[in-house]
């Protein structure tokens, strides 16, 4: 066969695959060309004006980008952002996957715990928060009753403004039922051959969560991840109910739960500055995808997928 | 041996019970301050138990707002936004996943990148999208937004993890065979990913079940609310009708407990097939 | 078997798009406005009350559709802050808004509010039946934007008799600096040192910027436009809300503040007595106040050395306008003058429990003479009060607000003196303040 041929040939079988890929994919870009784009383009070109929501906006150029850069709130929103994220997410997302490694093994009443363990997840906000700031109440709550009683210090969780964080960050680890039921999902999928394999070959158990489940989930905890940081960065409900009900101002004492995500709403809504949010919510946006970027970069090394062996 | 066995048995339960009760806590708190006078209720320290039980809670609850109505509506466009979301969006996720095509990456971080846009701004934008599609005041922007939003690009991403794990050989017979893409994704792949979709549907459900601001925002007639609007009706600007509030929060929160009780049941199902194949 | 696939994958996508559009198309919503049955017009009323609290506004709205027959007037309540600006910005904007009147200053300026001048001046509308410090809130810029439809105040000091007994305290104080003597004879302390009940909280149950400056006769800005936040008056209110932090101690304040029961429940402070003295609201402690019950009023204290602010107080009235891009705003401004009428105000109060924002209506026998309503007689008379006052509304007011509060916060804390906080707020608002000045 000459060389042309050939190359038209994949050529062709490579425009065929294209027209199925987008075929399959029809449903995203349908919905993405006319639900999406529109107000994707539209807070783009807000963030280099000046509109307040209701008067035409005119257009400022850099001037948004430019006041961020001058904006302490803005920093120490980002700051409390970062720190959430750090000392938050992570923390949970090992928690959670504890809770699921727990949840598959193969004991008796399974399908009660499982709907134990996702049941603070499921309870509407205003009633969980209500219980954790009775629970960490500073005088009379259980947590600080139970520090009390082995002799540590008693924080006042909810108005010292060095303690505000910390007591969100605990409150997540109750509402980390939707990344265990994944986990739960993706460890349900791990062959079980695998272990017999390495049974026979006289591994011991972490050996076999080392070297087998953790690989075969880490597909899962690659997703968890992307999306907790995309979550992270937009932490906004609980911490928004968290100010409103311990302080009763938003950003909770010392505006030290003023996330990026709360500042960003507090411009728009409140101050209408919704040009200079469009502009918060840029940063946020390329922030987010080069930090997303990097972890796809890094995913070769350590995401294995049985679908591309 | 065997007592080891049983030993490590009864640890395991030991645990799963001690994170359980703390896991139990906030719904059990919940249900017991519904059978609570309002003076028991705001207790210092908690007082767990009712000194009296009492109904008249769930009864306030339910004729303070239109509650068969309210959960009507919200079972609707629940529902509604399973069926597309689990219809749709593993039809994508296929794509992303399985089929090599130029700018299919691209793409994906394309997709991905909808999520990392704070809705802050973008819901007006949206809001005026609707306007003029004269879709306002009815259950479709909350609809589409779960079929076509970001929660798809959710879906869609979480999909094709699972669609990625499975490996090639089980589909590589199959297309020498001569079958189709659609035929393998719906006879080979789909079958294969059921925990996933359940989980992506049960997703849906709750987020439909739970979402306040978008269903303020698009329904604007009381007759068309849902139990999340209505929820915030036992909220005034300087006083919360706790009781009722608390009565209805656990009717709001118990259909959705049945549901997960069995979809998680069905967890185990999917692992049976999958041992299968 | 490859063409079928094709043709099967295009089937099942062209359905799929099919499917979508014929949903779009049949389902598309509902469009209300326009003249509605028999030919009247039917407009929409948006409101932010929710629950119980939309009932008022609900019954003297369907005693409006009953009294006409060219309009009908929809309301729907619970429509929050949020929703109301995402349905203006997006086109969709009802023909009459209730909300908080701060709300009015922002978007007002934002050319969001229909200004009601013109109305007012063709019509020859009388403005001057509406009590000043009410009426005064709904002006930005010397223009009128909206009315008031109702008012709430603080302008009182409830105390806890049975607490003031214990402590032989026979009559409430009368001057700010009595306030301060009282707490300290009402605040006690267990062995271990920690606070167990308090006489008051000069920031309980919320820093209060605005209540506070008005009580030392502050001001926020001058006729030029200048900032006044950090004057000697403004200043004084936060240096006489440290005093408190300074006698008590900051971290036994927040201690004890955290252990108390939450306002407005069977555990208040306030009904249980571990907090002695606290802001009076007229909308506060309906049924426990007055005579033969737990909780005295009486006048909020002032400055022994400034007699002359004797009946000082905070205003605070709900809002009604029109919004600009409102359909049928002639309509909607009969709906306005309606519920300014004097009937319909004064049982407006009555289902509300609020204070009608009419003068005339302060002297009417079917409120001053209502049993039903005899826990607010003492506001209906002190809202004539001329040291009445509010904040003054801007389109920077939420921004000025929230600036005022992070530094006060700072203040109350002790990590700056009052003069530096309030320094810093006016360095950081009159520019932006500059910036909107006409």
């Amino acid at each position: 066969m000459d060389r042309l041929k050939l190359h038209s040939g994949i050529k062709s079988r490579e425009r065929k695959r294209l027209f199925i890929g987008l075929m399959f994919l029809s449903p995203w870009i349908f919905g993405f060309l006319v639900f999406q784009l529109y107000p994707i383009i539209m807070s783009l070109y807000y963030s280099f004006t000046e509109y307040n929501m209701f008067n035409p906006p005119q257009w400022i150029g850099l001037d948004n980008y430019n006041e961020m850069f001058r904006d302490d709130k803005m920093f120490s929103s980002l700051y409390n952002t970062v720190f959430m994220a750090l000392f938050g997410f992570f923390p949970q997302l090992v928690y959670a996957l504890v809770i699921a490694l727990l949840l598959n093994q193969s004991v008796k009443g399974l399908s009660l715990y499982r709907t134990v363990y996702f049941l603070p997840t499921l309870v509407p906000a205003v009633a969980g928060s209500l219980l954790w700031i009775w629970l960490l109440n500073a005088q009379y709550g259980l947590v600080n009753q139970m520090l009390g009683a082995i002799g540590l210090p008693e924080p006042n969780w909810l108005m010292d403004e060095n303690w505000t964080k910390p007591s969100l960050i605990l409150m997540g680890f109750w509402g980390t039922g939707t990344i265990t039921i994944m986990y739960l999902a993706a460890l349900q999928e791990v062959p079980k051959m695998y272990y017999e394999a390495a049974s026979i070959d006289g591994a011991n158990k972490w050996h076999k969560f080392w070297h087998i489940t953790l690989p075969a989930i880490s597909p899962m905890t690659f997703f968890q991840l992307i999306m907790g940081l995309i979550g992270s960065f937009q932490y906004f409900s609980q911490g928004y109910v968290f100010a409103d009900s311990s302080s009763q101002a938003i950003g909770g004492p010392g505006n030290s739960i003023l996330f990026y995500a709360i500042y960003l709403f507090q411009n728009a809504f409140m101050y209408l500055k919704m040009g200079y949010a469009s502009a918060m919510a840029w940063i946020l946006f390329i922030i987010v995808l080069l930090l997303t970027l990097l972890i796809f970069k890094s995913s070769s090394k350590w995401v294995f997928y049985g679908g591309e062996k | 041996m065997n007592a080891s066995i049983l030993g490590r048995r009864l640890l395991t339960h030991l645990i799963l019970i001690l994170v359980g009760l703390m896991f139990l806590a906030p719904f059990a708190w919940l249900l017991l301050t519904t059978f609570k006078t309002e003076d028991e209720i705001f207790v210092i320290p908690v007082q767990w138990f009712p000194s009296e039980w009492i109904w008249d809670n769930y009864r306030n609850a339910v004729q303070m707002i239109p509650f068969i109505k309210y959960t009507w509506n919200t079972i609707v466009i629940a529902l509604l936004s399973v069926a597309g979301v689990v219809i749709l969006s593993p039809l994508v996720a296929y794509g992303f996943s399985r089929i090599d095509f130029k700018g299919r990456n691209v793409l994906f971080i394309i997709m991905l990148s909808t999520l990392m846009l704070p809705m802050q701004v973008t819901m007006i934008p949206l809001y005026v999208v609707f306007n003029k599609a004269n879709l306002l005041n009815s259950n479709w922007p909350l609809v589409l937004s779960a079929w076509f939003g970001t929660g798809m690009a959710f879906n869609v991403f979480l999909i094709r993890q699972f669609f990625n794990g499975i490996p090639i050989e089980l589909t590589e017979s199959a297309k020498i065979d001569g079958a189709s893409e659609f035929r393998i994704y719906s006879q080979i792949i789909l079958p294969l990913a059921k925990p996933a979709l359940l989980t992506i549907g049960l997703f849906t459900f709750l987020g439909a079940w739970g979402d306040f601001q978008g269903a303020l925002i698009y329904l604007n007639d009381q007759e068309t609310w849902t139990l999340s609007i209505g929820l915030k009706q036992f909220i005034r600007e300087n006083s919360v009708a706790w009781g009722p509030l608390m009565a209805a929060a656990t009717l709001f929160t118990v259909p959705i407990i049945i549901l997960y009780f069995f979809v998680q049941k069905k967890f185990i199902e999917g692992i049976t097939i999958t041992g299968m194949k | 078997m490859k063409k079928n696939y094709r043709k099967r994958s295009f089937h099942a996508t062209l359905l799929l798009v099919l499917a979508f559009s014929v949903v779009l198309s049949a389902c598309s919503g509902s469009k209300e406005g326009g003249p509605g049955k028999g030919g009247k017009v039917e407009i929409q009323l948006w409101s932010s009350a929710t629950g119980d609290g939309a009932k008022p506004i609900e019954a003297a709205i369907a005693k409006f559709n009953e009294s006409q027959d060219d309009i009908v007037v929809k309301t729907l309540s619970n429509q929050d802050h949020q929703k109301q600006l995402t349905a203006i910005s997006g086109g969709n904007a009802p023909d009459i808004i209730i909300t908080q009147w701060n709300n009015i200053g922002p978007w007002s300026e934002a050319g969001a509010v229909k200004s009601l001048e013109e109305f007012i001046k063709r019509d020859g509308y009388d403005t001057g039946q509406i009590i000043p410090a009410a009426l005064e809130r709904m002006k930005v810029d010397d223009e009128i934007y909206g009315l008031p439809i109702s008012m709430s105040m603080a302008n009182k000091l409830f105390y806890n008799k049975e607490v003031f007994e214990e402590a032989g305290l026979t009559a409430p104080p009368e001057t700010l600096e009595e306030l301060f003597e009282y707490s300290k004879r009402l605040t006690k302390k267990d062995d271990k040192g920690n606070i167990t009940q308090m006489g008051f909280i000069p920031d309980y149950p919320w820093i209060d910027n605005v209540f506070w400056p008005i009580i030392f006769n502050g001001s926020w800005v001058d006729e030029n436009g200048k900032l006044t936040a950090n004057q000697e008056a403004n200043v004084k209110a936060i240096d006489y809300q440290m005093s408190y932090y300074k006698e008590f101690g900051q971290e036994s304040i927040d201690k004890f503040k955290s252990g108390m029961g939450g306002l407005q429940t069977p555990q208040d402070p306030i009904l249980t007595g571990k907090l002695a003295m606290i802001i009076g609201w007229e909308n506060w402690y309906v049924d426990d106040r007055g005579e033969g019950k737990d909780v005295g009023v009486a006048p909020f204290p002032y400055p022994a050395a400034n007699p002359e602010l004797k009946g000082s107080g905070m205003v605070s009235p709900i809002a009604m306008f029109i919004p600009s891009k409102a359909k049928h705003q002639e309509e909607a401004w009969k709906v306005l003058q309606y519920l300014l009428s004097e009937d319909v105000q004064i049982q407006y109060s009555i289902d509300f429990g609020s204070i009608p924002v009419l003068t005339k209506a302060l002297d009417n026998p079917k409120l001053t003479q209502n049993e039903e309503t005899k826990v607010l007689w003492e506001y209906y008379e002190s809202a004539k009060s001329p040291n009445l006052k509010g904040f003054p509304n801007s389109i920077y007011i939420n921004e000025y607000l929230q600036t005022l509060n992070e530094e006060t916060e700072k203040a109350l804390k002790g990590q700056l003196t009052a003069q530096e906080a309030m320094d810093n707020v006016v360095n950081k608002m009159q520019p932006i303040a500059d910036k909107y000045k006409k």
